[in-house]
């Protein structure tokens, strides 16, 4: 009897140890994958994001915030910051972590669509996370918003159960440069707008204090936040109402905090399709055209610190 | 709690410790701890449903010593038998089957207005399988094949014992009983063999039944969207969905008990593996499939009597089974499919021609077994089919479906990775089994004799295991019978 409790728990420290240099292994893989979204969370963890202005959202930074076609034309250095599925709550702890780890920029990008605006509890491709787990800056913001138990945290593999091996395996279909990824075809033809109720007005109410802490954190150390709509094909994403609650709630931020707000939403690529990935995303192509445009704004009103 | 849980990861180490190193000294004090651990486990889920099992075990403990005592008075011993069996399936009848009852003679005397009759009782987990086990032990002291225990505590730990309480193996009380009336030993082979067989359980349940659970609930619930290909996909994962799930549950309770020093009796042997439907039932759900052919088919008359005689019996016994999964008439109807099938084999005689294990001395099976046992699957799926179906209608439509809107391209989506990396663990599970198929379960390790391998299967299978972990793991679909 104690022979088999002894063998059992000689088996549970090897069992432990052999996960632990696994899980050890995996984290480092996925630290140093140059696969998104891994890739971002490298960069602001190890404080190498160096750039002037910074574009803070969800998937829409990823492929819309051309950082190649910025650079060459605002002569700054520019990052996108994109945070897939995310919300402001998570974008709001990502900005936390860069800020503590990274010199400030000048500019804070805000890209801003109703789904942004609104909460899930689903945690958007939580292996991003785990390379950081046992930093205590990263827990510390972290932890709160996704819930990681103390099972994710001790129990050595456990974190990595349903994981999403497509992060690793997938093909790279485009080439990532500074959270921008370049994707170079269009999606054809296009799927049908999503019926599904908009939940946005209930949810800014949610994320105010959130959006309020971060624009006085920026005014109060002299960085300008610039509010971005983004172009979306044919305005698809928009509910009824929905964009002029958009509107009027960061306009009001925008006077309050002296921001800027920025609409592309009726952009003239907006009934190209060649200009989408999709009808939320811009393709490379689109990504370009819609940067021309941005980058002319933003050197005129913002960096040439210009008032709208 | 639930096999599944990262309470009962909690609590059966716990449990374990107690029940050695605490309570093995004293048989009494043993039993009495296998009640308590059994009612917690129980009444986690709902401890108002502990009533009903104290019931159904007080009444047949006294029940039993009744018959005993009145064993020369047999027309006294049958009326308390039959009150006892009258109790228990009366309990059973108003918990699972009086809506059904009450709904089917609304719809054709009340034009289906059943609002006023119909009770809406929440079904008691495993309310079948512990009633179907206390009635064994009346039946059996009845019968004279087992002298009543005096031991209220003793009975109470058969009817209760807790990996088998919910969802079986539904035991016997001249197998399971005598155990706890002996002082357990604990034997470190059967310890390590049960961990074993744990681990394989989990894999089953975890790996397989969980993935293709998803796949399959999703066509079940919109049938037309579906084309054929797609819906054959869904039969077929749903025939290794409820295998997973059951086979594997069976596993986790029967390894569970083995750490406790009591043999359970096996449950599942390798049913896919069956060359006809009559070897398949004699492999799946061993405990309820005999415990049908010794309570209810023999007593009628078993295949020793005509030949409509037996055909009439095979259909009852068949349509009993079905209906005892639940009250649907999908259950009737999947009864009733494979009565039609096993009625061939055994009106002809060849319900026993397949005994021993297929390819018992080879590796692997010859041409005409593999198309047996390919055969035999498909029509065992067909059967799931219906089993699966929430209704009829539901049912015929899958059927319908399997011929509409089918192409070549639909095939793709099976090539995608994330379907091809779960689907390949089916492949292994079968393999394994196959491997290990003259044993009592996939992972005996009997053929392996070298340790470094025995131990990388064992942190490979755990792995895999934990890395398809779901919090919110469904619940074994057994639970609901």
């Amino acid at each position: 009897m104690s022979k088999f409790v002894r063998h059992c728990l000689l088996f549970g420290v090897v069992l432990f140890l052999l996960f632990s240099a696994m899980d050890f292994c995996c984290s480092k893989v996925a630290e140093r994958s140059d696969r998104q979204p891994f890739n971002i969370w490298h960069d602001i963890m190890g404080g190498t994001v160096d750039a002037d202005v910074v574009a803070l959202g969800n998937s829409l930074v990823t492929l819309d915030f051309n950082t190649e076609y910025l650079d060459s034309t605002l002569g700054v250095k520019t990052y996108a910051m994109g945070f897939s599925g995310s919300q402001f709550d998570r974008q709001s702890y990502m900005y936390s972590l860069y800020r503590s780890r990274n010199r400030p920029p000048k500019v804070m990008v805000n890209f801003i669509d109703q789904r942004s605006m609104s909460l899930t509890k689903r945690v958007p491709d939580k292996e991003q996370f785990f390379p950081w787990f046992f930093d205590k800056d990263f827990r510390r913001v972290v932890f709160p918003v996704e819930g990681f138990s103390l099972a994710d945290r001790f129990i050595p593999m456990w974190r990595w159960r349903e994981f999403n091996f497509n992060l690793f395996l997938s093909r790279l279909d485009s080439h990532i440069t500074k959270g921008f990824k370049y994707v170079s075809y269009s999606l054809s033809p296009f799927p049908e707008a999503s019926s599904k109720p908009m939940r946005f007005g209930s949810d800014i109410v949610a994320l105010t204090p959130l959006w309020e802490e971060y624009l006085s954190r920026n005014a109060s150390e002299g960085i300008r936040t610039v509010f971005v709509v983004p172009p979306m094909y044919n305005s698809y994403f928009y509910a009824p109402g929905c964009k002029e609650l958009l509107d009027s709630t960061f306009q009001a931020f925008a006077r309050r905090y002296g921001a800027n707000f920025l609409d592309y939403s009726s952009l003239s690529i907006k009934e190209d399709s060649t200009c989408f990935r999709d009808p939320y995303h811009l393709n490379g192509k689109g990504s370009e055209v819609f940067c021309e445009t941005l980058s002319r704004d933003l050197r005129n009103l913002v960096l040439m610190d210009k008032n709208p | 709690m639930t096999f599944n849980s990262l309470v009962f990861a909690a609590f059966l180490p716990v449990v374990f410790c107690l029940y050695w190193f605490v309570f093995g000294r004293n048989l009494k004090w043993q039993n009495l701890f296998v009640v308590a651990a059994s009612y917690v486990f129980y009444g986690w889920w709902d401890w108002k449903f502990l009533i009903l099992i104290a019931i159904t075990s007080f009444f047949s403990w006294v029940s039993g010593l009744l018959i005993y005592k009145y064993k020369d008075e047999r027309r006294k011993a049958r009326w308390i038998s039959a009150a006892n069996i009258i109790l228990n399936l009366g309990i059973l009848g108003l918990f699972k089957y009086y809506d059904f009852f009450a709904q089917s003679f609304a719809d054709l005397f009340l034009g289906g207005k059943a609002d006023g009759i119909l009770l809406h009782l929440i079904l008691p987990v495993g309310i079948s399988f512990y009633t179907f086990q206390a009635l064994s032990y009346s039946i059996d002291v009845y019968r004279g094949k087992i002298e009543p225990t005096r031991d209220i505590i003793q009975f109470f730990a058969y009817v209760s014992f807790f990996p088998q309480l919910v969802a079986g193996p539904i035991e016997r009380a001249t197998n399971l009983l005598p155990q706890f009336a002996q002082k357990r030993v604990f034997d470190y082979s059967q310890g390590v063999d049960g961990l074993r067989q744990i681990l394989w359980g989990y894999f089953k349940k975890i790996v397989i039944a969980d993935w293709c659970g998803v796949y399959v609930d999703e066509v079940f619930s919109d049938i037309p969207g579906h084309d054929g290909v797609r819906l054959a996909v869904a039969a077929v994962l749903f025939a290794f969905q409820i295998y997973g799930d059951f086979s594997g549950y069976s596993d986790i309770a029967i390894g569970t008990a083995k750490l406790f020093g009591i043999k359970l009796m096996r449950n599942f042997a390798t049913p896919y593996f069956s060359r006809d439907i009559a070897e398949f039932w004699r492999r799946w759900h061993i405990s309820l499939t005999t415990w049908f052919r010794d309570y209810v088919y023999i007593p009628m008359g078993g295949s020793r009597r005509s030949k409509a005689r037996v055909a009439l019996n095979t259909m009852v016994i068949f349509l009993v089974s079905g209906f005892w999964h639940g009250a649907n008439w999908t259950f009737l109807a999947w009864g009733a499919f494979h009565a039609l099938l096993f009625l061939p084999l055994i009106l002809t005689g060849n319900n026993r021609k397949y005994k021993e294990i297929v390819a018992e001395d080879r590796r692997l099976p010859n041409l005409k077994e593999f198309g047996q046992i390919v055969l035999t699957f498909v029509l065992v799926t067909v059967g799931w089919v219906i089993f699966r179906a929430d209704n009829l209608p539901q049912a015929w439509s899958f059927f319908a479906g399997l011929f509409h809107g089918n192409s070549l391209d639909d095939l793709k989506f099976f090539g995608n990775m994330t379907f091809l990396s779960r689907a390949v663990w089916i492949f292994v599970m079968l393999l394994v089994e196959w491997v290990d198929r003259r044993e009592e379960h996939g992972l005996s390790m009997r053929n392996t004799r070298c340790r470094a391998v025995r131990y990388a299967i064992y942190f490979a299978v755990i792995l895999v295991t934990m890395l398809y972990f779901d919090d919110g793991s469904p619940k074994f679909i057994y639970f609901q019978f």
